[in-house]
C-alpha cells in the first residue's frame, strides 16, 4: 500500500468505527422507542408509514454519516491545534 | 428477535452479517446486491413480498453511504446520473406494470425466474470473455498495472458514441467527448424496466451497460450506478411500503452491517484498476443465478 493509501486508511478507520457505533445506537433506539408507533402506522396509516420508512433509511444512511464525519473532523482539528 | 410488522422471528446477528457482505459488494461494485440479499432473506424465512420491499429499503441507506464515499473519491458523474434519472423511473414503472400483467397469467415464478437466470448467466459469460480478452491482449504489463481502464470491447462503446441521433452530450468526467442523449436514455430506461420487473436496483445490468455500451470508466460507472440505485430504490421503497411489503425494522438492522460494509467496499475500489474490478464482479451474477435456480419449485 502507498503512503497516501496508508494515511487515508488511518484517517477513515476511526470515522467508520464511529459511524458504526452511531448506526447501531440509532437502530437500537428506533426498535426500542419507535417499534410500536411504526407498527400502528403500518396497520392504520400506510402513507405515513411509507414516508417514515424512507426518512428513517435516509437518516441512518446519510445524516449519521455526516455526523460521524463532522465529529471526526472536529477531533482531527482539535488534535492539530493541540500539537 | 420478533419483527412484528412482518410477523417473523429472525436472528439480528445474521441480518447484520448479510447486510455487511452485501454492503461490501455494493460499495465495491456499485450494485445493490439484491441478487444476494433477496435469496438470503428468503432462506431466513421472510415472506417473498417482504423480501422485495425490505431489500429495497435497506438499499436506500446503503447506496447513500457508498455514493457519499464514491463522491469523495471523485467517482460520480453527476451530469450522467442526472440524465439517466430522467428515464429510470418510467422504466421502473413499465417493468412493475409488466409484472402485474404476468401475475394475472399465473406463471409468474417460472417466467420471472427463467428471465432472471438467463440475464444473469449472459452477463457472467459476457464479462468473463471481455476480461479474458483484455488481460490476454498484447499490451505492456505496466499499462494494466497502472490505473488505466482498458477493455477489449471498447470498440462497441466507440460505435455507440458515434451514433448520429442529436442532441449530443459532453461528459468530461467520464472522458466522453460526445454521445447521443438517446443512448443514455435507452440504457437507463432498459435497466429501469429490469428493476421494476425483477426487483432490486438492477445495478447488475446498469453497471456493465455503462461500461460496455456507453464507454464510462469502471470506477465512474460504479459511483454513478450507486447514485441511480438511490433513485430507483427510494421510489421502490415508497411504493412497496404503501402496498405493505416493507418491514423497516428488518431493513434498519440489516443496514447496521451494510453501512460499514459499503464504506469498506467503496474504499477498496481505490486499490484496484478497472479490469480487476470487472473480474471480481464476474462470479456475482452467477451466484445469484444458482441461488435462484435452487429456490425455484
Amino acid at each position: 500500500m502507498t503512503p497516501r493509501g496508508k494515511s487515508e486508511v488511518r484517517r477513515l478507520t476511526p470515522e467508520t468505527i464511529l459511524y458504526g457505533i452511531l448506526v447501531a445506537a440509532f437502530c437500537l433506539g428506533t426498535v426500542r422507542w419507535l417499534g410500536r408507533p411504526l407498527q400502528v402506522l403500518f396497520r392504520q396509516h400506510r402513507f405515513g408509514y411509507a414516508v417514515a420508512a424512507l426518512l428513517l433509511m435516509i437518516v441512518q444512511g446519510f445524516a449519521l454519516e455526516r455526523l460521524a464525519h463532522a465529529i471526526s473532523s472536529l477531533f482531527h482539528r482539535g488534535r492539530k491545534a493541540g500539537r | 428477535m420478533t419483527f412484528p410488522i412482518s410477523g417473523v422471528h429472525l436472528n439480528p446477528a445474521i441480518l447484520i452479517l448479510v447486510g455487511f457482505v452485501v454492503g461490501i459488494f455494493g460499495g465495491f461494485f456499485g450494485v445493490g446486491g439484491s441478487f444476494i440479499a433477496g435469496p438470503a432473506l428468503f432462506e431466513l424465512g421472510l415472506p417473498m413480498n417482504f423480501v422485495v420491499g425490505t431489500d429495497l429499503a435497506h438499499l436506500v441507506g446503503k447506496s447513500l453511504v457508498a455514493a457519499r464515499r464514491h463522491a469523495g473519491l471523485g467517482n460520480i458523474d453527476l451530469r450522467l446520473a442526472g440524465l439517466m434519472m430522467i428515464s429510470t423511473i418510467p422504466g421502473v414503472e413499465l417493468g412493475a406494470r409488466w409484472l402485474e400483467q404476468l401475475k394475472k397469467t399465473g406463471h409468474l415464478t417460472h417466467v420471472l425466474g427463467l428471465i432472471f437466470v438467463t440475464v444473469l448467466i449472459f452477463i457472467t459469460i459476457f464479462m468473463a470473455v471481455e476480461v479474458w480478452l483484455t488481460l490476454r491482449a498484447k499490451r505492456p504489463r505496466s499499462s494494466v498495472r497502472k490505473n488505466r481502464d482498458l477493455s477489449a470491447f471498447s470498440g462497441l462503446a466507440k460505435k455507440i458514441q458515434r451514433l448520429p441521433f442529436p442532441p449530443y452530450v459532453h461528459l468530461p468526467k467520464s472522458n466522453i467527448e460526445r454521445i447521443s442523449f438517446w443512448s443514455i436514455v435507452a440504457v437507463s430506461f432498459i435497466s429501469g424496466i429490469f428493476s421494476g420487473f425483477l426487483g432490486g436496483g438492477a445495478g447488475y445490468i446498469r453497471m456493465p451497460s455503462m461500461i460496455y455500451l456507453l464507454g464510462v470508466p469502471t470506477h465512474v460507472a460504479v459511483g454513478t450506478d450507486l447514485f441511480e440505485v438511490i433513485v430507483s430504490a427510494s421510489y421502490g421503497t415508497f411504493t412497496h411500503a404503501l402496498k405493505g411489503n416493507v418491514d423497516i425494522m428488518i431493513a434498519l438492522v440489516m443496514h447496521t452491517g451494510a453501512a460499514i460494509g459499503a464504506q469498506i467496499g467503496a474504499q477498496l475500489t481505490q486499490y484496484l484498476n478497472g479490469v480487476w474490478i470487472r473480474m471480481a464482479f464476474i462470479p456475482l451474477p452467477l451466484i445469484g443465478a444458482i441461488m435462484l435456480l435452487h429456490r425455484m419449485p
